[in-house]
């Protein structure tokens, strides 16, 4: 396993560039003064101030959680802590709480890490794994894949109480009354905004956290935001969503520093671009689910085509699968999904997330010519997009 | 294919915009001034990289609570 040493960036790297670091807490914010105090006592004053503060697991209000063996994971001491936890007994039986990339992730890594060590049980409140990427139906595929893997998948399944014995977790009871054995459970379920100090400075502050126009600038004057700790706006939808994930982190901190040197470029809005690896699968998603799409009123239209990625002939051929989804008003596409064998065709739902953007249609996308060669890409033939669009066209003349 | 057609494809979807609205001047920050980048994930490592290639001229600090910046 990496160590943290290996992931993390040397600071001299911020001082080699000039920049300021702090390594202390901010405990307070004050707008009028145009100051912020740390823990340590000192006080910084701003002309401008990027609130970056992102956001930390939700504990969910369930008895037990406080018990020793129960983790969240933001940071790398919480992945220290656990890998040390799990070596320290040696203990084989984890339970995680939650489908979503981060737990489907710690999981697949601890049992390729340790091959038949884990005896691991996911149980999720939703009907299907990586709700939030998958619609049931490609869900399901990964679903499977990892009950052949070895996991126990309860899906469907709400977890009513963690229990203990000596103050260290020993399971979790579900509303079915089932009780599972663990000696380490691990909750993702979602995270929350880090808001105290956008409430220090008066910040207007929505559903999902900070509120910012549209070049990322709070309610209060010389204050920005930016990252898990701001809402924002759904590019499709056009509605306040979390939108908590690397992505739009990185790419609104840069856009507030051009604000503040000057450039007037606009956040486009999220499109909760996501990938994942398990295993051998790699996965991607790029705008609204089907699912999500008709909870937001869309009459869709999806085709779900397989590809591959080499030529048929070529040694480590290896099977994909890209959906793609589409408001049959508009004719637009506004989500794609990929399931893949190997790595490199996940990258196309970067090519979906740029049709999205430019507001491609149907009809548009049976033009999309792809680069091609034996090696690195399906026949022009099997290239998945052109034929997910064509087979819309004739679903739009049925 | 019809103006009306290739209107109602490019209409938005849906038309609400439910962003926030506060109106600002373009800010550009002048020599000396101080930016505080509160955090230091995701957002604040390159924002202050970025903010410092852009505006040398500016006092740039970053805050975080942990021992290291995780790359991400
Ligand atoms: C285990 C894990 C895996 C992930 N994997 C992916 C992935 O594969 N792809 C993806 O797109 N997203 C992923 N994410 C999500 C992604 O990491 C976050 O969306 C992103 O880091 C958000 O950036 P941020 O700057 O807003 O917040 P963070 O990266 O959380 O940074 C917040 C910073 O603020 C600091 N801070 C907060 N309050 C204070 C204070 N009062 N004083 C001083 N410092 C403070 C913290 O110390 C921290 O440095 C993952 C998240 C986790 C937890």
């Amino acid at each position: 396993m990496a160590t943290v040493d290996s992931i993390t960036n040397p600071d001299q790297m911020f001082a080699d560039a000039g920049i300021n670091l702090v390594i202390a807490r901010a405990t307070h914010a004050d707008a009028e003064e145009k100051k912020i105090t740390l823990s340590d006592g000192r006080e910084l004053p701003y002309d401008k101030l990027l609130l970056g503060t992102g956001a930390s697991p939700v504990v969910p209000p369930i008895e037990g959680c406080d018990l020793e063996g129960v983790f969240s994971l933001r940071s790398a001491p919480d992945a220290v802590e656990i890998n040390n936890f799990l070596e320290k007994e040696n203990r084989r039986k984890l339970v995680l709480i939650g489908a979503g990339f981060i737990n489907l992730e710690v999981a697949t890594l601890l049992a390729s890490t340790k091959p038949d060590h884990y005896d691991v049980t996911v149980i999720e409140l939703l009907s299907h794994p990586l709700p939030l990427m998958l619609d049931a139906e490609m869900a399901v595929q990964i679903q499977e894949y990892l009950v052949e893997k070895g996991f126990k998948m309860k899906m469907g399944q709400k977890v009513v109480k963690v229990f203990g014995q000596n103050g260290k977790v020993a399971g979790v009871e579900l509303a079915t009354g089932e009780k599972i054995d663990a000696e380490m459970v691990l909750v993702s379920i979602g995270v929350k905004q880090n808001l105290e100090l956008a409430k220090d400075l008066g910040v207007e502050i929505g559903k999902f956290g900070v509120k910012v126009n549209k070049f990322l600038e709070t309610s209060v004057p010389d204050v920005m935001a930016a990252g898990d700790c701001v809402e924002k706006q759904h590019f499709v939808t056009k509605r306040p969503v979390t939108g908590q994930l690397r992505g739009p982190a990185v790419i609104q901190g840069r856009l507030a520093a051009k604000r503040l040197a000057g450039y007037d470029i606009e956040f486009p809005g999220v499109m909760n671009n996501s990938a994942v690896k398990l295993f051998d699968k790699s996965i991607a998603s790029v705008g609204l689910t089907e699912e999500l799409a008709h909870q937001e009123g869309f009459e869709t239209i999806s085709t779900t085509v397989n590809s591959r990625s080499k030529h048929g002939m070529i040694p480590g051929v290896k099977p994909w699968t890209l959906k793609l989804i589409f408001d049959k008003e508009s004719q637009k596409v506004i989500g794609g999904q990929i399931i893949s064998d190997s790595e490199a065709p996940v990258k196309e739902i970067d090519t979906v997330n740029a049709l999205i953007l430019g507001g491609k249609t149907i009809a548009e996308l049976t033009t999309l010519m792809c680069a091609g060669n034996p090696d690195c890409s399906s026949e022009p033939s099997l290239e998945p997009v052109t034929i997910c669009a064509e087979q819309a066209l004739q679903k739009l003349r049925a | 294919m019809s103006a009306g057609t290739i209107g109602k494809l490019l209409k938005d979807l849906p038309d609400e915009d439910h962003s926030a609205n506060f109106q600002r001047e373009v800010p550009i920050m002048k020599k000396g001034d101080h930016l505080v980048i509160v955090g230091m994930g995701g957002v604040g490592g390159p924002a202050a990289m970025l903010a410092k290639r852009l505006m040398p001229e500016v006092d740039v600090t970053v805050i975080r609570e942990e021992e290291r910046f995780i790359v991400r």
